[in-house]
């Protein structure tokens, strides 16, 4: 059983009872005991046998990052005495490398390692050899991706003495195992929440108002179009095979928006729930369906994402080597750190061509910026608008066979105009307000939470929203796309 | 007022409107769900229901029924076409079609307690459809078998009452359509019976007989209207639930303490439709589990048994179905003769 944010057991019973009790606990630390237990309930309702991997996870990333710290201390301390060859100095290398060799390690393991393996395998047939790789019955533990990523920025930034470890274990396991965003971020940093945590016992109800306004616009981004354009879209695409070329495009267009509400929504509720304990997380949507080119989007879709990619990956690259930063250096990096991120979506094939193609095409504006710049905004917006559609259909595509048909049937123009079929119209209609919603309205983050005038109708509307998105959540609870990565 | 208690004022209040609104809006849905009772699952009646309630029914019948029954048919619907005149002339015994919507086995056992405890009536033989989905262990309760009182005593209670489980699965857009579709009828009249049980428990398919006379009537049509949700019916079954097996093993030692001989089938499913569900869900793999389980059985308790299953093992006609699972009279009268030679 996933406790999924859109479930009833979730809404009416998980949150309730933790969030009560949290406001009736005072200390710092009865608060971090009691979030860190929920945090746990939480995640091993999915697969309690998971649990002791993330603890497991935590403490060691705790402990590395205390001897990183320590002996950061120690090496200062030897500069100043005009050692700059230390041995703390080494430790401190070698416990950030095994650091981060652990966590890739085990990320690899339970995403890549199959994957590896059977493209290992197949690239052996094609010479004729037989390699046998085996092929493991993993599961992927729910929300690795997102906590190998935290542990990382962590170790890296105590080790870059950009933070300080966190001051106690206790809080460490609260910080890693917080339920709002532990299975499908944001990606938060500790350095974005460690003064929340570290003032959980003096914080107020002050963000309660724009945690229900969160919450509510999330689930209903969720249940409302992502869900319901998910009822029309996933019998197209499976049967992808009979689509024509109006009917391909309406379900990749539909895919796009689905995509995006589920996953937005589902960010709005995580930062809605975090709300009420006290914590801010990071923004990870910035109206992305108004980007300009794809570098713009890229900074508005999974923003956490793209920025832990930039600072722990795309500005290394860069910046590495003796050379310099050159174009030719940034261009590659591009490539590569777009690729690296098609891998993090998944174990596949079409995730590493997805990063590609979005690697390429950013290459591309770059290259072009002088003249790209120089079009018209609506231009620009229509132009990226459709290159993230086509990402999107590799995102969503099984296979290269699947992708290339409906590819196909897009640029084929046949099939004529399927508008007596209802399904179609409605379909049509739920991509017509979803369009209007990402092009035209604010962001989320952008909203008034609570108009000067009439903020009781608001209130009441507000609460209708709520009421019809659980009645409409009786069709079927469907979980989070990105619970996947 | 331009203090800084304004807005946490207006905060409070905001927060407190939402609750209460929350709250009013969600009970209104109940409220209508509980009074309209579209599907029968509420022991409310001011509406007529869009669901005919059979166990109520059933049991009414049987209390009219002319004679004190030798033979009950216990079942789902798909054990409703059962001929009883076929079956007396066969064994020269009068039965009574006690199969009702939707039936799990709990239902046969609260059915047969009910008959035997509260109507004193002890058949002789019992006929038991054993639908493969009745021992779904990813299916709760039906509603209509909680609602009607007199046969939910008749089996174990949960600790945590199943009307909240019942209150909560009503919260869904479907059920509100069915309250509205209540309301639509009950102003501009309900449209004819789809179908109506004689005295003796057996059902009459009047709309599907009335397309057959008049050679409008489309099988291939009424099969993909009925697959999804037939399918769905095995969608999350895993394995027989061992609660379900239990109540199947407790009308096996009622029967026994009783004399009472049992003849069990499992229902007839249109090619089309075994072919669906065999290739959408674990079906194959629960019927082989239901086979080997009725086999187990033997050791303890003396039956009779046939799995009819598969259409063509009997020559029945493939084309002898009203929907998927809903056999004509041919192939319910097959099914008589198999059982009962």
């Amino acid at each position: 059983m996933t406790l999924l944010f859109n479930s009833l057991q979730f809404i009416f019973v998980f949150f309730p009872i933790v969030s009560i009790i949290f406001w009736l606990l005072r200390s710092k630390k009865q608060r971090y005991w009691w979030l860190a237990l929920a945090g746990y309930v939480f995640y091993g309702l999915w697969d309690y046998r998971f649990a002791p991997l993330l603890f497991a996870t935590t403490v060691f990333n705790f402990l590395a990052a205390k001897l990183i710290f320590r002996n950061k201390e120690i090496e200062s301390k030897e500069n100043a005495e005009k050692n700059a060859e230390s041995k703390a100095r080494k430790n401190k290398k070698i416990i950030l490398v095994v650091a981060i060799i652990v966590n890739l390690g085990l990320l690899g393991f339970f995403k890549y390692f199959n994957f590896a393996s059977s493209m290992l395998n197949q690239l052996a047939t094609i010479f004729n050899l037989s390699l046998n790789s085996p092929i493991l019955s993993l599961i992927l533990p729910l929300g690795i991706s997102f906590y190998t990523f935290q542990s990382i920025s962590y170790i890296l930034d105590v080790s870059s003495g950009k933070i300080k470890p966190a001051a106690s274990l206790l809080e460490f396991i609260c910080y890693m195992s917080l339920f709002p965003q532990l299975v499908s971020g944001p990606i938060v940093r500790y350095s974005e929440i460690s003064q929340s945590l570290d003032n959980i016992d003096k914080v107020d109800n002050s963000r309660f108002v724009k945690g229900v306004n969160l919450f509510v616009f999330g689930l209903a981004k969720k249940i409302m179009l992502a869900d319901t354009i998910a009822m029309f879209i996933n019998p197209m695409l499976s049967g992808y095979s009979s689509l024509t070329t109006f009917t391909a495009w309406a379900a990749v267009l539909g895919y796009s928006f689905q995509l995006y509400f589920d996953f937005s929504g589902y960010t709005d509720m995580a930062l809605g729930l975090a709300c009420f304990f006290g914590f801010d997380l990071p923004i990870n949507f910035n109206s992305p369906f108004k980007a300009l080119n794809l570098s713009d989007f890229w900074r508005r879709w999974h923003m956490s994402l793209t920025r832990w990619v930039n600072d722990y990956l795309f500005l290394p690259l860069t910046t590495s080597g003796k050379k310099g930063i050159s174009k030719a250096k940034i261009l590659g990096a591009t490539i590569i750190t777009m690729f690296l991120l098609g891998l993090w979506h998944g174990a596949g094939l079409t995730f590493l061509a997805f990063g590609l193609y979005h690697g390429i095409l950013i290459v591309m504006y770059h290259l072009t910026k002088k003249w790209y710049d120089l079009l018209p905004k609506l231009i620009r917006r229509i132009i990226t608008f459709v290159l993230i559609v086509i990402g999107f259909l590799i995102f969503r595509s099984d296979s290269f066979s699947m992708l290339l048909a409906i590819l196909g049937k897009m640029f084929a123009f046949t099939g004529g105009l399927p508008f007596f079929e209802i399904r179609i119209v409605i379909l049509l209609l739920l991509i017509a307000a979803s369009a209007f919603i990402s092009f035209f309205l604010k962001n989320t983050n952008q909203l008034n939470y609570l108009p000067k005038k009439q903020y009781i109708i608001y209130a009441i509307i507000l609460a209708l929203l709520l009421v019809i998105s659980i009645v409409a959540l009786g069709r079927a609870e469907v979980a989070f796309l990105y619970y996947q990565f | 007022m331009n203090s800084p208690e304004r807005p946490r004022k207006q905060e409070k209040k905001f927060i407190l409107f939402f609750l209460l609104s929350a709250l009013f809006f969600l009970v209104l849905v109940i409220l209508a769900n509980v009074i309209i009772n579209p599907r029968s699952e509420f022991s409310t009646h001011i509406f007529r229901p869009l669901i005919k309630e059979a166990r109520a029914e059933k049991i009414d019948l049987l209390a009219a029924f002319k004679e004190k029954p030798e033979i009950i048919i216990l079942g789902s619907s798909n054990a409703m076409m059962l001929n009883n005149s076929l079956i007396k002339e066969l064994t020269n015994e009068t039965s009574f079609n006690a199969a009702v919507d939707a039936a799990r086995i709990e239902d046969y056992y609260a059915m047969l307690r009910y008959i035997m405890e509260d109507m004193h009536i002890k058949p002789k033989k019992l006929i038991i459809a054993l639908n493969i989905e009745a021992f779904n262990n990813n299916l709760e309760v039906d509603p209509r078998l909680i609602a009607e009182k007199r046969l939910y005593s008749k089996i174990a209670q949960p600790i945590i009452s199943p009307k909240i489980n019942i209150i909560i699965s009503s919260l869904n857009p479907y059920y509100i359509q069915d309250d509205l579709t209540v309301l639509r009828y009950s102003l501009t009249g309900y449209p004819a019976n789809f179908s109506h049980v004689t005295p003796d428990g057996s059902v009459i398919y009047d709309k599907w007989n009335q397309e057959k006379l008049l050679g409008t009537f489309n099988l291939d049509a009424e099969i993909n209207n009925s697959l999804n949700s037939f399918v769905a019916r095995f969608r999350y079954m895993t394995n027989l639930s061992p609660e379900r097996k239990q109540y199947l093993e407790d009308i096996l030692s009622i029967a026994k303490a009783n004399n009472i001989a049992v003849l069990m089938f499992i229902p007839m499913i249109s090619p089309k439709g075994l072919e669906f569900v065999k290739a959408e869900t674990k079906y194959e793999e629960m019927h082989q589990d239901l086979l080997k389980y009725i086999d187990s059985l033997k050791q303890k308790y003396d039956f009779v048994f046939v799995d009819t299953s598969e259409a063509g093992f009997y020559n029945a006609d493939p084309n002898g179905f009203y929907d998927v699972a809903h056999v004509d009279q041919g192939n319910a009268d097959l099914i008589v003769r198999v059982l009962l030679s």
